[in-house]
């Protein structure tokens, strides 16, 4: 809280790199286009840009913002720095939603399948089924902890029951659950943009207004409570947010690894400060830049290929991750 | 100031004290001290509010607690808990900051005031020069100082401490005991703390709440001694309070060995002591005698120059 010059500084880093990835995400794709293709007005750099480069890196801004804002909230609900955004069963919940309605699809209305929305709002329900049973279970539970184990077992039983339905399903079908599984930032258009953005929005805004509770949080839940924080007040709103944040986001783009677990780390450890003030803005700008780069590195290969973000985000967060507790071991 | 109306305390349905009936004036240090498991810290946490009373009620300033919004107890009661704070880059001003809570806007920005009195409760508790520490880089002791300026920046009247010296070494725990006792003359707070610390307690505290499984004994610490309280509450086969100072003394296992120890003190002092350890019993008509004198132990007639060659020359 001490030294706002270096804060400002680094923001203003941080907000310059997002950019330049910003840009350099929409110049490099499964197509080279040339830089200048991004001022010009040929009508096919204009459609790929305005279509379909644009709105994926806008989900790779608000994915990798929302993903990282979601895993910094269960750090600091749970106390636990191995907390993400999943922890609480959210996309085991939403694959669920999503291989029932994949791989059981054979009992739905063929136009509810096709419309592509069918996936979004089975995993949106999936997602919340799961969030709503921890939310039930968070005012019954007295330590945070507890919790954490009933988020992690709903989504064991989540996952138990996809591996049921995936063993009995049909190959064509499984096929384009484990795609889903892959994530993908290219799938939200603009129409899907224009329900992801809001709610999104909504969950940031909250964790923002919360900031101050969060702070007392730091402390853990009983000095929280003696400096006047309402502990089950608190815990539903960051509960609401990251159901408003990961589950969104993961219905849109399926599940991203890591990135939420890694990136509160690295602002704490760039800011050296836990503040909320500090911390959730970086950790918007940071989980943005992150999932860019990590979207830039999918387009690595050649033309008309792009590798699975999931499996990139994991490969770039899971070392930063290790970094962290090897760097933690050396200091103690 | 703090009173507590036929208060009953513990955990769902099991009653770990019932129908306490204390009270606290302003400028109180109190030392609750009783053996394990007889219920302290659920009365410190019932008290702070952080769990319900079973029955009864708590009244501060003639407000009951239990009616109080979490804002008005938080303007009322700070704590210092046994929870660890393991927060990474936290630094001693963030944390004591912390303690401003109740009084900031939503975005927690800190005012003038809130500065003021931050750096006041830093120097109050001698940490002005490591303000901007953080927290894994100062000493236990250095730590729970820190936590105790937080407790007083959240300028409430009462301060509740649970076990505030565990886990502290001895210079460490007088100088917290010594700080408690400082804060509660200049800053007219009471300060209820739970302890295991008999001597500290003993010698510091205004009033020790002593409690044991059947309730707890009120008054100041020289009344309970004398009425054989502290005996009662915490008497075993295998220790006593010394009747004449308060600390607490072993009762050693005896052997059948007898000695006579005269001459000069310390010298004499310590040997008694180290004989007493090793179950030697002291006896002025004993066969054996020891004469201490000019910093040389006399024994059968030679010169032994240190206990412990008594002790070898005596248990061969």
């Amino acid at each position: 809280m001490n030294t706002l010059p270096k804060n400002t500084l680094l923001f203003v880093g941080l907000i310059l790199l997002t950019a330049a990835l910003f840009l350099l995400d929409i110049a490099f794709g499964s197509v080279r286009l040339p830089l200048e293709a991004l001022l010009s007005d040929n009508p096919i750099y204009h459609e790929i840009i305005v279509n379909f480069r644009l709105p994926k890196a806008l989900t790779a801004i608000i994915t990798g913002a929302s993903i990282s804002v979601a895993g910094l909230l269960m750090q600091t609900l749970f106390r636990n720095p191995l907390a993400g955004p999943y922890v609480l069963g959210v996309s085991s919940g939403a694959s669920l939603g999503v291989a029932i309605f994949l791989l059981g699809s054979s009992f739905l209305p063929i136009a509810f399948i096709q419309s592509g929305w069918g996936l979004v709002i089975s995993a949106i329900l999936g997602g919340v089924l799961v969030l709503l049973l921890v939310l039930g279970i968070s005012f019954r539970v007295r330590q945070a902890v507890s919790l954490l184990i009933v988020g992690i077992m709903f989504g064991q039983i989540a996952g138990s029951l996809v591996t049921i339905l995936q063993n009995s399903s049909n190959p064509d079908s499984l096929k384009l659950f484990v795609v889903w599984t892959f994530g993908s930032l290219s799938a939200v258009s603009w129409t899907y943009m224009q329900v992801m953005l809001p709610l999104v929005a909504v969950g940031l805004l909250l964790a923002l207004t919360i900031q101050k509770s969060l702070n007392g949080l730091l402390l853990g839940e009983n000095y929280a409570q003696g400096l006047g924080i309402s502990i089950v007040r608190t815990r539903f709103l960051i509960i609401i947010a990251v159901a408003l944040l990961a589950g969104t986001t993961t219905a849109f783009t399926g599940p991203i690894a890591f990135i939420g677990m890694a990136v509160p780390h690295l602002v704490r450890g760039l800011f050296r400060t836990s503040d909320h003030r500090i911390t959730l803005p970086g950790t918007m700008l940071c989980g943005a830049s992150l999932l860019l780069l990590c979207d830039l590195a999918t387009q690595l290969p050649a033309d008309g290929y792009t590798l699975p973000i999931n499996a990139i985000s994991a490969l770039v967060g899971a070392p930063i991750i290790i970094w962290i507790i090897l760097k933690k071991k050396s200091n103690s | 100031m703090l009173r507590t109306t036929n208060l009953h305390i513990g955990y769902g349905r099991r009653s770990v004290q019932s129908d306490l009936n204390l009270h606290a004036n302003a400028r109180d240090l109190i030392c609750l001290t009783g053996t394990n498991g007889c219920g302290k810290s659920t009365l410190l946490r019932t008290l702070a509010g952080l769990q319900k009373p079973l029955k009864g009620d708590i009244t501060i300033q003639g407000k009951s607690v239990q009616k109080l919004s979490n804002y008005e107890r938080s303007t009322l009661f700070s704590l210092v808990l046994t929870d660890s704070i393991d927060t990474e880059n936290l630094t001693v001003h963030d944390l004591v900051a912390l303690g401003r809570f109740p009084y900031t806007n939503w975005a927690g920005s800190l005012s003038d005031t809130d500065e003021a009195k931050i750096a006041e409760s830093i120097n109050q508790v001698n940490l002005t020069h490591k303000t901007h520490c953080y927290l894994n880089e100062i000493s236990d002791g250095e730590k729970q100082r820190a936590v105790i300026a937080k407790a007083l920046a959240q300028d409430t009247p009462l301060v509740l401490l649970d076990e505030p010296t565990a886990h502290l070494d001895l210079p460490n725990r007088v100088e917290i005991m010594l700080l408690l006792r400082r804060l509660s003359v200049n800053t007219q707070k009471t300060f209820i703390l739970s302890t295991h610390e008999l001597d500290l307690a003993l010698q510091m505290a205004d009033k020790i709440w002593l409690m044991n499984p059947n309730g707890v004994e009120v008054g100041i610490p020289e009344d309970l001694m004398l009425t054989g309280k502290f005996q009662e509450a915490f008497g075993s086969h295998s220790f006593q309070f010394d009747e004449n100072d308060g600390h607490c003394k072993i009762n050693h296992l005896v052997g059948p060995l007898h000695v006579n120890v005269i001459g000069e003190k310390p010298a004499t002092l310590w040997l008694q002591r180290a004989l007493l350890r090793c179950g030697i019993q002291l006896s002025e008509s004993a066969s054996i005698t020891i004469e201490a004198h000019g910093g040389v132990f006399r024994l059968h007639n030679t010169d032994v120059h240190s206990i412990e060659e008594i002790l070898k020359i005596l248990m061969d």
